[in-house]
């Protein structure tokens, strides 16, 4: 299994999402649609598990060393996050967003195909790896739902009525969210200390990755001082996501990270 | 938005938002003052015992301000989270300076130097933010531990995890030894190394290298189109791998990979194995052009020092080159003598080696002679504050997986 097989997969994988999520958003007039829906939506997760496990044997080495892989990562755990949420708080909305995203992704790893690589440079060789990426994707899959909420609640605050129900949700998202993105932090710290001889180095990603770290850390605070204000923490949950994707994928484009430890493949 | 409460002075009792950003605005006009008139050296740094000396005198006083002070409504500001924010704002501002600016390179826009905006790490203005951010993070500390309870426990993880992490980190950077060591298969036992500003420095242990080597990938074999300067691409695959045996199609061309050989010299449009120094890898290549059905076969090289790279014209358009070998592995080799005995270890990236309070990394080699170099250089990290900077990673961690088994309390208290 590689990328050539790719295609065929992430088709089967999108059509599936689609099919579940308009049998659940239709299981309010049709009661029988929602269990068939959740049924294809799972399907969807486990096919593109299922590639994920065929191509990590293929490549022999965990795939999660370029932009597109940690994407791959990315687009199965949004998914994994938005079912869970939907299920624990009933928003089929939120189910869609995250779908819809992960699709996203997926078809952004269609448009750039990647190049077939076995190679794992000595630097990556580590136990840390794993646990160090996989924690991150899982944070941000938590924080890019935290974001969606967030844009739900700044449409909510100035063309319908704000729902504090939306920020608790949003809050909930960040407190699991920042507590994965603080261990991806200090997983890599600690694996950085093995590696580079220092735990901190201000390398552009690491320097970034603090950044959306402590946006994080304002809006958690700002939140427990004035639960009452919504604008200001909805704004700046939605620029933190920003924040998010240029540690992610603007880090690589940037003139000053090119002596950065972390670029390892562009695509 | 509504106002909450009555409207009350600038600078008036309690203080809140406002008040906590003007403070932060007159600490960043400091640090720049500082900076000025420090004529762009920084932040000299402080180091043994200064460092403790320093630590111990702010934990005291925070401690005296809280066991004094903690109603008077200006520690009750710095304990508050309008501080709190306006701390991590103001650390966050630097970081962001960071992010952008290139660090490290004095000649930058005359604003930016002196200003100190371009070594941001050892700035006045990071110095100052970081004292103040312990100093409001310490009081929040004891604020809150003066009632220890089971809801407290992730509460204090976190924090005083953060100020643990901080403190150590910021006192103990002036302490720590970055030194290199340059090491030669035949150079016998070495016990000195090499400070940042070229310092030699005597080490309280011996190091010998035994033997250096590099394992590699097996060399990749690609197609390079000459009008674009790029591999061409077929299915997914820019190369195929050279392993001996192997038939590929690629684009127009069936590749047949008739012989490989690791380590090999040319020899008049020959190449035959030798375990020479400098030896590099060759194949020799069976193409079949699909469309034309035109069959050759020939010598394909990468090179080396010693050896010329050998590449093969297929048509008007297209070369076949074999790229550089991707190294898998670094491995020194090495005796360490410390005085009482000797070991024989293996040194490899992400696997160091840690000795009287210095770990040994692999940090390069000879990269002109590739896996013939005999030479290996380590870097050798002394850093004595680790144990509590680690302390602090670890309450951290210990914080991270208690917020995400509780959650968020206070949203469930909220209506």
């Amino acid at each position: 299994m590689n990328w050539i097989n790719y295609p065929s997969f992430g088709l089967a994988v999108i059509i599936c999402w689609i099919i579940g999520v308009f049998m659940i958003s239709i299981s309010p007039k049709i009661k029988k649609a929602e269990w068939p829906g959740r049924i294809f939506v799972v399907t969807g997760i486990i096919i593109l598990m299922v590639f994920l496990i065929l191509l990590w044997i293929r490549l022999e080495r965990p795939p999660m060393r370029t932009l597109g892989e940690t994407r791959l990562w990315y687009s199965f755990f949004l998914p994994v996050v938005g079912y869970i949420t939907y299920l624990r708080w009933r928003y089929k909305w939120f189910l869609s967003y995250a779908l819809g995203l992960a699709s996203l992704f997926m078809i952004i790893n269609w448009l750039h195909p990647e190049t077939y690589d076995k190679t794992l440079m000595p630097a990556l060789q580590s136990p840390w790896f794993v646990p160090h990426v996989i924690v991150y994707m899982f944070a941000y899959a938590l924080l890019a739902a935290s974001s969606l909420v967030a844009l739900k609640g700044l449409y909510q605050v100035y063309y319908s009525s704000m729902n504090q129900s939306t920020l608790r949700l949003a809050d909930n998202l960040v407190y699991i969210g920042f507590s994965f993105l603080t261990l991806g932090l200090l997983f890599g710290a600690l694996w950085a200390k093995e590696a580079w001889g220092h735990y901190w180095t201000w390398d552009p990603k690491e320097t970034w990755a603090f950044l959306t770290w402590l946006n994080y850390l304002i809006y958690m605070h700002f939140r427990k001082f004035q639960p009452k204000k919504v604008k200001i923490p909805l704004w700046v949950l939605s620029l933190a996501f920003v924040v998010l994707l240029i540690c992610w994928f603007g880090i690589n484009y940037l003139p000053s990270a090119q002596n950065s430890v972390h670029v390892y493949g562009t695509d | 938005m509504k106002p909450e409460r009555v409207k009350r002075k600038t600078w008036q009792y309690p203080w809140g938002y406002k008040e906590s950003f003007l403070i932060i605005l007159e600490l960043v006009l400091l640090g720049f003052i500082f900076e000025v008139l420090t004529k762009g050296r920084g932040f000299p740094g402080i180091h043994w015992p200064a460092n403790l000396v320093t630590g111990l005198l702010l934990i005291a006083l925070i401690i005296l301000i809280h066991l004094l002070f903690r109603n008077h409504p200006f520690v009750k500001w710095l304990s508050s989270i309008p501080a709190a924010i306006s701390a991590i704002s103001f650390y966050t501002f630097l970081v962001l300076i960071l992010g952008f600016l290139p660090q490290g390179n004095p000649h930058v826009h005359p604003v930016i130097r002196i200003l100190g905006l371009y070594h941001i790490q050892n700035s006045w203005t990071l110095a100052i933010s970081s004292l103040y951010l312990l100093t409001s993070l310490g009081l929040v500390i004891l604020r809150r531990s003066s009632a220890l309870n089971r809801k407290n426990i992730g509460f204090l993880m976190n924090h005083a995890g953060m100020w643990i992490v901080l403190a150590a980190a910021g006192l103990g950077s002036g302490d720590i030894q970055r030194l290199t060591m340059e090491l030669h298969e035949d150079s016998g036992f070495i016990n000195i190394a090499m400070g940042q500003s070229r310092t030699v420095q005597e080490l309280p242990f011996s190091v010998k290298l035994i033997d250096f080597h590099i394992d590699e990938y097996t060399p990749k074999i690609g197609i390079v189109d000459r009008n674009t300067g790029e591999l061409i691409s077929h299915k997914g695959f820019t190369y195929i791998s050279a392993e001996e045996g192997d038939i590929t199609e690629f684009d127009n061309w069936t590749i047949r990979i008739n012989r490989f050989i690791e380590n090999a010299l040319d020899d008049s449009a020959q190449y035959i194995p030798s375990d020479t120094h400098g030896a590099a890898p060759a194949v020799l290549v069976n193409i079949q052009n699909n469309v034309t059905s035109v069959v050759i076969e020939e010598w394909l090289s990468c090179g080396s020092y010693l050896v010329p790279a050998k590449y093969i014209q297929l048509d008007n358009q297209h070369i076949m080159i074999m790229l550089n070998p991707e190294a898998e592995r670094y491995r020194s080799d090495i005796v360490i003598d410390s005085g009482q005995k000797q070991d024989t270890v293996a040194i490899e990236v992400n696997k160091p080696y840690n000795i009287k309070g210095y770990n040994i990394y692999q940090l390069s080699y000879d990269e002109r002679m590739g896996k013939w170099s005999k030479t290996s250089i380590f870097e050798i990290v002394k850093d004595p504050w680790l144990t509590i900077v680690y302390v602090g990673i670890f309450m951290l961690l210990a914080g991270a997986a208690y917020i995400f088994l509780i959650g968020n309390e206070q949203t469930k208290e909220i209506k």
